[in-house]
């Protein structure tokens, strides 16, 4: 059986979403959300999910959030897939800062935002998330993540 | 051309009309291709977002795919970690894409990792419906998922079968068998160190692939749709596995129309012949594609196995 969160983690969720990135509640209409232990994760409906208690599962759909001791932590995997919805607690780096906060480096200065988490944009749209504890914003992308990011114009 | 090299695939000389052209290709490494990722931005957007990177991208026969000019490593691009889009040969985009999926379908991905196909067909099918991912080898589950996570796909259940003996419980619309092969269709002249060929290769590969396809069988719907794909040239296992396949009754071979060059499934091998049905099987070579060596077969259920 798959393990949906309880409707007040649900709502906990969006509504932590929709409070903390502007993110319309209604744009969940077409997923569900599993409770994963310390995750809850984002899988599109489908009335073929049902069939999905024959077999195991070892990992089913996005890892949106984590459960932290101090409340949700959003992965960057699902600020990135949610990027077109979020319109607050977003932090615009400057095309110089945006390679050394991929490689996980925080970046210190201060940020027109309420500490927390934010969601970080680059050139190119949002990258991750990032922990604003001000002054320094402290970059959440996964360590195994963290290749020798360059932008096409600086390689050589 | 290195000896060790010429040793494993100069056998295929009687397969290849262009030889020389054949063994030209290979001297040569194999292009760069990004697959745009629509699950995160429409085809122009994500394209106008990279050319105006600074990437040079040539649009492919295949939907979605395009050669990335002069980028050796484009999994270090930050559009890479944001998911725009994911490097994937050529070739083998294409057996997602004849698998052609709608979007409210259940859809099997028999062998997964390391994601590329399985997230093709989430792409094709707008992330709707659900694909059951399935791996057996735990090392390789790892980047699975960090590329389903990464390119944001959220219609897919990732399971952990010996994929011959994937539960019976469950049927599909469609399936991909893309099987473990001996990978011959990748080996360029500068990689072929790595590359060493093992007694028996080819045979014990061919028993594993035919009870791929034979299990892949049963769990698809009556009158759906299987893909079988592989990245080696060896008839031993592609037209040998499909003849055997095609024996077991149940099942019709396809004509598949697809715009890349390629030939049909050959029919006689060393001392073995072929029913004439797998020339409806598609071989794509280096030297016409510019991509890696790729076969094909495109079958329907036709009974209620």
């Amino acid at each position: 059986m798959l393990n949906f969160a309880r409707p007040e983690t649900y709502s906990a969720v969006l509504s932590y979403l929709a409070a903390r990135f502007g993110i319309p509640e209604e744009i969940f209409a077409d997923y569900g959300i599993l409770d994963a232990g310390s995750n809850l994760r984002l899988v599109s409906a489908s009335p073929h999910l049902d069939s999905l208690s024959a077999i195991k599962v070892e990992v089913l759909g996005l890892r949106l959030v984590r459960k932290t001791n101090k409340g949700w932590k959003p992965t960057s995997a699902a600020l990135q897939f949610l990027a077109p919805w979020i319109s607050k607690s977003v932090i615009q780096l400057e095309p110089a800062e945006e390679i050394p906060f991929l490689q996980g480096r925080a970046i210190e200065r201060a940020f027109e935002v309420e500490p927390g988490y934010v969601a970080v944009q680059g050139r190119t749209g949002i990258l991750g998330c990032g922990l604003y504890r001000p002054p320094f914003l402290l970059s959440q992308i996964p360590a195994a993540s963290r290749a020798p990011f360059f932008f096409s114009e600086t390689k050589e | 051309m290195p000896t060790k090299l010429m040793e494993i695939l100069g056998r295929y000389r009687p397969l290849i009309e262009d030889w020389e052209g054949w063994l030209a290709a290979l001297e040569n490494p194999a292009p760069t291709y990004a697959r745009l990722n629509t699950l995160k931005g429409s085809e122009s957007e994500i394209c106008d977002l990279m050319s105006r990177s600074g990437l040079h991208l040539v649009p492919t026969l295949v939907p979605t795919c395009y050669e990335l000019r002069d980028c050796d490593h484009p999994g270090h691009l930050p559009m890479y970690f944001q998911g725009l889009f994911h490097s994937q040969d050529l070739t083998s985009a294409v057996p997602s894409w004849l698998l052609n999926p709608a979007a409210g379908e259940m859809v099997l991905d028999l062998c997964a990792a390391p994601g590329s196909k399985t997230s093709h067909l989430a792409q094709l099918m707008e992330n709707q419906g659900l694909i059951v991912a399935n791996e057996i080898q735990t090392h390789r589950l790892k980047s699975l998922v960090a590329n389903l996570e990464r390119l944001g796909v959220t219609n897919t259940a990732i399971t952990r079968y010996a994929g011959q003996d994937f539960p019976l419980r469950i049927q599909f619309d469609r399936i991909l068998v893309d099987a473990p092969c001996s990978g011959e269709g990748t080996l360029r002249s500068r990689q072929s160190s790595r590359y060493a060929s093992a007694p028996r290769l080819h045979e014990r590969l061919a028993n594993v692939q035919g009870r791929l396809l034979v299990r892949a069988l049963k769990l698809l719907r009556p009158g759906g749709i299987l893909i079988y794909s592989t990245c080696t040239y060896a008839p031993e296992e592609n037209e040998e596995v499909v003849d055997n396949f095609l024996q077991q009754g149940g099942v019709q071979i396809e004509e598949v129309p697809c715009p890349l060059p390629h030939h049909p499934g050959i029919t006689a091998w060393n001392d073995k012949t072929y029913s004439s049905e797998v020339t409806k099987c598609l071989r794509f070579y280096p030297s016409e594609v510019n991509s890696t060596g790729f076969f094909i077969a495109q079958f329907r259920k036709t009974g209620d196995l």
